[in-house]
């Protein structure tokens, strides 16, 4: 377990970095069509197509790393009140519940995806931007979640054994988490 | 199935996720999917499930988010928000409460360049709270202080609330912003104004608050010191702190110019129409950089963990919201192919009820969800449903916004959920959060007394996104 939980976070903190790079691309190529507006009064072509698509692409990649760095909001008010075995045993039911989901919509959106290269989809706008490379991230970034949820899957299921298991982050345990 | 039965039985499966600690995003979307399967057929929800990401997600509009989140954990990493307490400790150290005020102004000032009021209450617990202790403030008003103070970053332009609130309603994210700031300079004065009345209470009973001359010496963290920044830094702790000098004293200056270039570079391009929401939330977090490069010789942990750190939080951040989003479209769309919005704002509009009373309600509803959810969420679940009826009885979606996020505001106070009651306990060692519980009580009384002015005078909230029209 201990191995594909360090394979889990390594994946995860790499498609991270390469999610943090993609929203400094956006920033960058934002700025530049300002500063390209106010001199030439022209803006660069295709920014308004292409920031979305790499929105698209940050988010997917960074969504391992939101779970494995406890962002995701969650919040431990019934399971706070449980015995050990029993909320270990209420969340690998939840973890079972999510993981399906989440496989569920990473093999969709790898279909999607490639029926958007197959079909050439395009971008609608002055720009036709093909979507199937920010597409193709999504059920990566699907399945990378998956496998952070299935890590602590497996360490609840330690803990209906009645092993020690590390406790996820909630709302309550976790004081440096953002709030919006 | 009925759609009554549909509706309840996706709500049992959103509540069974909350219940077994899952990410919230997930619960929406098992509702949504759950909701679909049963209307629809595993074809149709599979067809949506297909295309969520991608459809709830690739929005020019929604650029925005990442980009007021990085230009708020760049300037929190800056370390600027000591230097600001500094500063306001040093002006109201003569009026009744001054250390409580200043933590006010403080906030106040850095929600102007946040999103987020996390940070905020995070660095002002480890900041404020022992200053304040050490000056005779009791222990549960001063977390009270801090943990209200916070609610401020997310109501203060740039709200990223306020930009998932406009996305959802279709309402203008420039004219969101604008109509936030009276509320938000409201919101502040109110809650000095508390500050002032409870110190004053206190000191005729007899306890000595404030007003200690070692105040003169007080403003902890002046400038960008070395010991500054430390506290600014995730996991640091406060340490000894040096007496202000004219140097100092320079810094905390240069860092209310810092945050004052990032607020009017934001909201002046938008209200002078230079840039879009999107391009403002962009040339802001380009700003924010720079202050980093140029503070980088002053943080602790150096500009390279600095930028490191900041990235990686964007980043996850923004997946968690968006991953909110995605979950939201798809229990959304569930609603709107079973008519749940339209059916709601038919039976609603067919009571024989004023409007304020339908309002009443949802302001309950927010209120009660304020307190077991998130702002993003709360706004994923209600505004589908809340919205179309509010604007149909003739009320301002501007306005409702501006309401709505006020209530979740309250909610970031009110057990059991009470986000920054959590937060602020999390980072004062010997704080229980029963204390810190009871510390926010006058704030949260304080924040309806708001939230009552701003419904008897709708106009506090709607004139100056009229003058930006105009």
């Amino acid at each position: 377990m201990r191995l594909l939980r360090t394979v889990s976070e390594r994946l995860s903190g790499f498609c991270g970095a390469l999610a943090a790079l993609l929203l400094i691309a956006i920033m960058a190529m934002t700025v530049a069509d300002v500063v390209r507006r106010a001199l030439t009064d022209k803006s660069i072509q295709g920014v308004i197509e292409v920031a979305p698509l790499l929105l698209l692409g940050a988010v997917a990649l960074g969504l391992g790393q939101a779970e494995t760095a406890g962002t995701h909001v969650r919040t431990s008010l019934v399971t706070d009140h449980l015995p050990h075995r029993l909320r270990s045993a209420l969340r690998s039911v939840g973890y079972a519940a999510s993981i399906y989901i989440l496989l569920w919509m990473a093999k969709l959106s790898y279909e999607r995806a490639i029926d958007a290269y197959d079909n050439n989809d395009t971008t609608a706008g002055f720009e036709s931007i093909p979507t199937w490379p920010a597409r193709a991230l999504v059920p990566i970034g699907l399945a990378l979640w998956a496998l952070a949820l299935f890590v602590r899957l497996l360490q609840d299921l330690r803990g209906v054994r009645g092993l020690t298991s590390e406790e996820p982050p909630s709302e309550q345990s976790a004081p440096e988490k953002e709030a919006f | 199935m009925s759609t009554g039965m549909m509706v309840l039985l996706s709500m049992l499966v959103f509540i069974a996720m909350l219940g077994a600690q899952m990410p919230i995003a997930l619960g929406l979307a098992a509702a949504g999917i759950t909701g679909l399967l049963l209307n629809g057929g595993v074809d149709q929800t599979a067809g949506t499930l297909a295309s969520a990401a991608y459809q709830s997600t690739s929005t020019y509009t929604l650029v925005v988010v990442p980009m007021f989140i990085l230009m708020g954990v760049l300037v929190a990493n800056a370390g600027v928000l000591s230097d600001l307490f500094g500063l306001a400790a040093r002006v109201t150290r003569k009026i009744p409460g001054g250390l409580g005020i200043a933590t006010v102004l403080s906030a106040a000032g850095f929600a102007a360049v946040t999103g987020s009021s996390a940070a905020a209450v995070a660095t002002l617990g480890r900041l404020c709270v022992g200053e304040m202790r050490k000056h005779g403030y009791p222990l549960q008003m001063a977390a009270g202080i801090v943990a209200a103070s916070g609610t401020l970053g997310i109501l203060i332009p740039p709200s990223v609330v306020l930009v998932i609130y406009g996305v959802l309603t279709q309402e203008s994210v420039g004219q969101l912003l604008f109509a936030a700031i009276v509320p938000g300079i409201l919101t502040a004065i109110a809650y000095v104004v508390t500050i002032v009345i409870l110190v004053v209470l206190r000191r005729r009973k007899g306890e000595v608050i404030g007003g200690d001359p070692r105040l003169a010496t007080l403003p902890p963290m002046a400038g960008g010191s070395q010991e500054a920044t430390a506290v600014d830094a995730p996991g640091s702790f406060v340490t000894p702190t040096p007496p202000p000098t004219r140097v100092n004293r320079a810094r905390e200056l240069e860092s209310v110019g810092y945050i004052a270039i990032v607020f009017v570079v934001v909201l002046g391009g938008i209200y002078t129409g230079t840039f879009t929401e999107t391009e403002a939330g962009a040339v802001g977090a380009l700003v924010a950089l720079l202050i980093l490069f140029a503070r980088a010789g002053r943080t602790p942990i150096g500009l390279g963990r600095s930028l490191t750190s900041a990235l990686k939080e964007t980043s996850s951040v923004t997946s968690m919201i968006f991953a909110l989003l995605i979950g939201g479209s798809i229990f959304t769309l569930f609603l709107v192919t079973t008519r749940v919005p339209i059916t709601l704002t038919d039976w609603v509009g067919g009571l024989d009820v004023p409007g304020w009373v339908v309002i009443l309600f949802f302001l309950v509803v927010l209120l009660i969800l304020g307190a077991l959810l998130d702002g993003v969420s709360i706004l994923l679940l209600t505004m589908p449903l809340a919205y179309p009826v509010v604007t149909d009885l003739g009320y301002s979606g501007l306005w409702f916004g501006i309401i709505a996020v006020k209530m979740i505001e309250v909610g970031l106070l009110t057990p059991p959920f009470g986000l920054n009651v959590y937060l602020v306990s999390g980072v004062v060692d010997d704080l229980k959060v029963e204390q810190a519980f009871k510390g926010v009580v006058p704030f949260i009384v304080t924040e309806l007394v708001v939230v009552a002015i701003l419904c008897i005078f709708p106009d506090l909230v709607t004139w100056l996104p009229e003058l930006m029209k105009d």
